[in-house]
């Protein structure tokens, strides 16, 4: 019993760590609509700000504490608003997603510059060697802290929104921004004072877990994943629920660590670390059933699809284009283009499912690590057995994950897919069967009736001959009947559930191809890469790949063509032009700006500016202006059932 | 969304479009999660990362006295002809071959990399990516030994030189850049990556050296290389009896060991405890760890139920500061708490501050970081040229392990001849089966894979590393051999 109450104990200051975690995401998303990415970041960069006053310039702490929960935090977040999301306002889902994920990008890559991760920065905790003993076992005065704070936060914010005009005028502005206008509050301001207050929090939350965990920009950005679970718990929208939720991970956390075998290899000794996850997944599972948008799309507007003839000469002249490429590019020159087009393959079912279907996917990655696995081991490795078996695993597996989300629309959708792609990083690519010893995986190339595609050209045009039929073969569907079904099913799932059309089938089917196509392009992508690991196919990456599509184009094959070259090529340039490391992130920034205000990515923009020459020249019709679909009226409905 | 307004707004944003396309991906640097990070970091933690043995490693031929392995003047190996020990900036420590002054007469361009007077050589290491200059010190070891080298002379009148090229932790890259460097180089030098798997595979079939620190299977099993501490699956028991003899018993068999929850990590873990059965040690308390975990007082609490003796750990600093702070917090001592080499390293003392005290560690490295400066003349020599090549970077165990690297290289050059071929190095290197770096590393067999077994203690007084035992240099490596596995 003693015990019990101990692990009970500990339980409680974890759960309270998670609970602190979740609670700014709620509020953000409770007064933007936003899932805040770089919730986390944001506390990180904060945190080492309040280092860097208190420990470095040796500030007291009072003030120190102040200046930034006060005043820094509070700009921060209304920057943030003002310069992002502001624009954000009725963007789609995946906009706001991937906005949110370029801002992590900054904060995470500025503190690293700023701030060498290799050099140790202490700090310590407050009250430092003040305890108190509860149940048998000593607390500190700051895990009091961590403890109370999060109670307060939880009652404080409860009341806020509940009790007060401003709480009440902050979720006003997230149902209905024009009308919240009405009431003579402006909802700009008001969002704004959301976004300070979200990061004041977030900041709280950075310096109270630093010195719980430690001063290191990686972890105290993803903590917040763990919190995600609790979040969840409250639907995003309970802080209450939310502490709940945290507090019976914490617990949960505590008595596994307490009560199940310690070492072995039984799968509950497995599932320990991955608690979290498996707690998000069950979760999500329970969401209730989501409500459906009726005027959304994701595009300003569909972009033009080239007839099978444009796109057969497009796709030659391609091949040809390569060919002649390749002949001029060294080996190593030739293995980052390979890379480059693998990707950008990987990148095609991006473009089925999300710029076509509107369905996001953060686990792209990981189908494509289970088709690398697939291609290592069948037949020896290299084998076309391999392909086959990437299909045989993933196109199944796609089904299983599809299906209990299925009825999940929109963040709830692509974070069950986050939540898989965690739980394959820290299960199935971390199992010794699946990545060999040292977690390194050999991927021989391709031997097809008797030619081996073992040199660096043959590999490249392989992969270019392949980009160039996957690419062929998804026009043709979204000039077919096919792919109508889908644009429908992304501008109003709504209108198409009124008009009877069966979107679960059609989504099932759509999210079943994209992951066969993943696993294919990863069997190539490891072939190309010659060897894998786990750290190839990490969650991460899944984000990067869509941030990337969609800067490129995420409704176009040429957009996937042009991310995957980045996604590929960048790496090679900051190699030889080092000072673009420290540009690189206020890079990001611009990206992220840039998607705010053309949400068709590069192609996008360069088919817009081919229009509007176009229409410059004598005797051209110039092109009827189109409404962007986010300033298209937004509603939400209950799908009967 | 927001309607083209004007000219001069439309091209701005297909500016900040197309220059966000290209430089947002700068981002991808950022891509792992703690989990990839610590697996990275967890690959040099003293946990072999290589395959099976392909050479004839045999457990308990290692052995030997201590001071055979304490810096002695001039290399070890056997081919080591041409040493002229003497001349190095320190005494006793020195360098390798004889000439002096660049371009020696009767020097032709005897292979690719080779001209009268210099010979290039290839190194392949992470160094940008998504953790950046992660394996720097893979580079700056071997430019350092180069300097100092070329300090003296170079090797048979020829300075070396060395192209660095950045896998940036991708086999891919790492393949490319190896594929690249063939035409240029003579042969490979301390390259570090655990993407190095890319590099075996574009040598395959090739004969072209390549000496350094191999952290995957296929490089491992590279016929071309030649690792100054090759690492087969496997444990050494020396420590375990060490500690053993020292602490007796009940307390080596209520050990805990804490591991990070990453594959090479658990294969370490597992290696550690089947090597110290064989000893008589039992863990009676495993725990894989998060990178991100926070609270371990949980473990403090189960470990005291379970009378748990001593601690082990395969983690990273902050955990296990985390793990020295629980255990300190809640009054829970042991009589052992060997935090495992990643320990050796200030961000350890910082974070842990006074649980620190009284740790014991058992490594094989010298103490690299100066400690052992005094009393290991190699230590010192790397200290003043890595600051030479390198100025502000620390010193971390890549950095001691691609020094050794180029060490051997050099000495397989020197015994090579006059105007070398990789044939002839590659010969040469396959006759040095007795390296210890003069004293950096434990002897260890190069040419046959021979795992290094003696190891030394250090432990944390007054808040500083201090080498504990032997207490002034050297090695101890009478108390077991390296007990090697299937995988």
């Amino acid at each position: 019993m003693t015990s019990f109450l101990a692990f009970t104990v500990v339980g409680i200051v974890t759960g309270s760590i998670y609970a602190l975690a979740a609670s700014g995401l709620v509020v953000t998303y409770v007064t933007s609509g936003v899932f805040n990415f770089a919730h986390g970041a944001m506390g990180m960069v904060l945190a080492f700000v309040y280092w860097e006053l208190r420990y470095h310039h040796h500030w007291p702490a009072p003030i120190a504490l102040v200046v930034v929960l006060l005043v820094l935090a509070p700009l921060l977040g209304a920057t943030v608003e003002r310069v992002l999301m502001r624009r954000l306002s009725g963007a789609p889902v995946e906009t706001t997603l991937v906005v949110s994920l370029g801002l992590l990008l900054i904060l995470l890559g500025g503190a690293t510059v700023i701030w060498d991760p290799t050099k140790s920065r202490p700090f310590p905790e407050m009250f430092a060697g003040h305890t108190i003993k509860v149940a048998g076992v000593v607390v500190s005065w700051q895990q009091l802290i961590v403890v109370l704070t999060a109670v307060a936060v939880a009652a404080l914010l409860r009341l806020l929104f509940r009790r007060t005009t401003l709480g009440v005028a902050m979720r006003a502005v997230v149902d209905n921004r024009d009308l919240a206008d009405l009431t003579g509050m402006s909802a700009a301001t008001v969002s704004q004072l959301s976004w300070a207050l979200g990061t004041m929090l977030a900041a709280l939350a950075g310096i109270l877990l630093a010195s719980q965990v430690s001063l290191d920009p990686f972890v105290l950005t993803f903590l917040v994943v763990n919190g995600y679970a609790s979040a969840m718990v409250g639907r995003l929208r309970s802080l209450p629920l939310t502490f709940v939720g945290g507090l019976a991970l914490g617990l949960l956390e505590s008595y596994a660590i307490g009560y199940l075998s310690s070492g072995g290899a039984s799968w509950l000794t497995r599932l320990k670390p991955s608690l979290p996850t498996v707690f998000l997944i069950g979760t999500l599972l329970l969401v209730p059933e989501a409500r459906l948008r009726t005027a959304q799309a994701i595009t300003a507007r569909t972009p033009r699809i080239p007839s099978a003839r444009a796109a057969l000469g497009a796709a030659a002249l391609f091949v040809l284009g390569a060919w002649v490429l390749s002949g001029q590019l060294s080996p190593g020159n030739l293995a980052n283009a390979g890379n480059g087009v693998a990707l950008a393959l990987l990148m095609l079912s991006i473009v089925l499912l999300t710029g076509y279907s509107g369905q996001i996917s953060l686990c792209q990655f990981t189908f494509a690590g289970l088709g690398a696995f697939a291609m290592g081991k069948v037949a020896g490795g290299g084998s076309p057995l391999g392909l086959v078996v990437a299909v045989l695993i993933t196109a199944p597996l796609g089904v299983l994950v599809a299906l209990p989300a299925l009825r999940l629309r929109g963040l709830y959708f692509a974070l069950f897919t986050l939540s898989f792609a965690l739980f394959a990083d820290n299960v199935i690519f971390q199992d010794r069967h699946v990545f060999d010893f040292g977690g390194r995986l050999l991927v021989p190339r391709l031997r097809l009736f008797g030619f081996s595609f073992a040199g660096e050209r043959a590999t490249f045009m392989l992969l270019v001959f392949v980009f160039a039929a996957a690419s062929l073969a998804l026009l043709a569907v979204r000039r077919g009947s096919l792919g109508r079904r889908l644009a429908a099913m992304r501008d109003s799932q709504a209108a198409c559930a009124t008009l009877g059309l069966n979107l679960t089938v059609t989504r099932l089917a759509v999210f079943t191809t994209a992951s066969a196509m993943a696993g294919v392009a990863g069997a190539l992508y490891g072939s190309m890469r010659s060897s894998v690991g786990a750290g190839d196919f990490v969650m991460l990456n899944s984000l990067v790949l869509l941030l990337l599509a969609t800067v490129g184009g995420i409704a176009t094959v040429s957009g996937a063509l042009l991310g995957g070259a980045a996604f590929a090529l960048f790496p090679v340039i900051q190699e030889h032009v080092p000072w673009l490391r420290a540009l690189s992130f206020l890079g990001a920034g611009l990206g992220v700006l840039s998607l705010g205000r053309n949400p068709n990515g590069a192609i996008g923009a360069l088919a817009d500016s081919v229009d509007r020459f176009r229409s410059r020249l004598p005797g051209e019709r110039r092109p009827a202006p189109v409404a962007p679909a986010a300033l298209a009226p937004t509603a939400e409905v209950e799908l009967a059932r | 969304m927001r309607l083209t307004r004007g000219t001069e707004r439309d091209r701005g944003r297909r500016f900040v479009a197309l220059a966000g396309l290209v430089i947002i991906t700068a981002g991808c640097g950022t891509r792992l999660t703690p989990r990839q990070v610590a697996a990275q970091r967890a690959t040099i933690t003293g946990a072999p990362t290589a395959g099976q043995a392909a050479g004839s490693a045999t457990a308990g031929s290692v052995g030997g006295d201590v001071g055979a392995a304490s810096g002695a003047a001039g290399p070890s190996a056997a081919a080591g002809s041409g040493v002229t020990g003497a001349s190095g900036a320190i005494a006793g420590n020195g360098g390798i071959g004889g000439s002096t002054g660049a371009g020696a007469p009767g020097n032709t361009a005897s292979d690719i990399g080779v001209t009268p007077d210099a010979i290039t050589l290839g190194n392949v290491s992470t160094l940008t990516g998504p953790v950046p200059g992660l394996f720097k010190g893979g580079a700056v070891g071997a430019q350092a030994f180069f300097a100092y080298q070329n300090s003296l002379g170079g090797v048979h009148g020829r300075k070396l030189n060395l192209i660095v090229a950045d896998d940036r932790l991708d086999a891919g890259a790492n393949r490319a850049a190896t594929l690249d460097l063939l035409p240029k180089v003579f042969g490979f030098v301390g390259s570090f990556s655990t993407s190095d798997d890319g590099m075996a595979e574009a040598l395959k079939g090739k004969a072209v050296p390549d000496a350094g620190y191999a952290l995957s299977r296929a490089r491992y099993q590279s016929p071309v290389n030649f690792s100054p501490q090759p690492l087969p699956p496997g444990w050494r028991t020396g420590p375990f009896r060490y500690f053993k003899e020292k602490l007796g018993d009940p307390v080596v068999t209520k050990m805990a060991i804490f591991y990070t929850d990453v594959q090479v990590s658990r294969d370490a873990a597992r290696y550690i405890q089947t090597a110290a059965a064989t000893v008589g040690w039992k863990f009676i308390y495993t725990r894989a760890v998060e990178p991100n975990e926070a609270n371990f007082t949980a473990d403090v609490v189960r470990m005291r139920n379970q009378g748990v003796q001593g601690v082990m750990s395969l983690n990273d600093p902050g955990t296990q500061a985390r793990i020295a702070t629980a255990m300190q917090q809640q009054q829970f001592s042991v009589k052992l708490a060997d935090w495992g080499v990643t320990s050796y390293d200030q961000k350890f003392l910082g974070q842990a501050g006074s649980a620190a005290e009284g740790s014991l560690v058992d490594t094989q490295l010298a103490m690299y970081g100066g400690e052992d400066a005094p009393s290991v003349p190699e230590v010192a020599l790397l200290q003043k040229w890595m600051k030479v090549v390198a100025p502000g970077f620390t010193a971390d165990p890549y950095v001691a392990y691609s020094w050794a690297a180029a060490r051997l290289f050099a000495q397989a050059l020197e015994a090579a001849g006059q105007n070398p071929t990789r044939a002839t190095v590659l010969a040469a290197l396959q006759k040095i089966d007795d390296f210890d770096s003069n004293g950096l590393v434990p002897p260890a067999g190069p040419a046959s894979k021979r795992a290094p077994s003696c190891f030394m203690v250090f432990g944390v007084r007054n808040g500083a590393f201090v080498r504990a035992d032997p207490p002034t240099r050297g090695f101890i490596c009478d108390k077991g051999p390296f007990y090697q596995m299937a995988s």
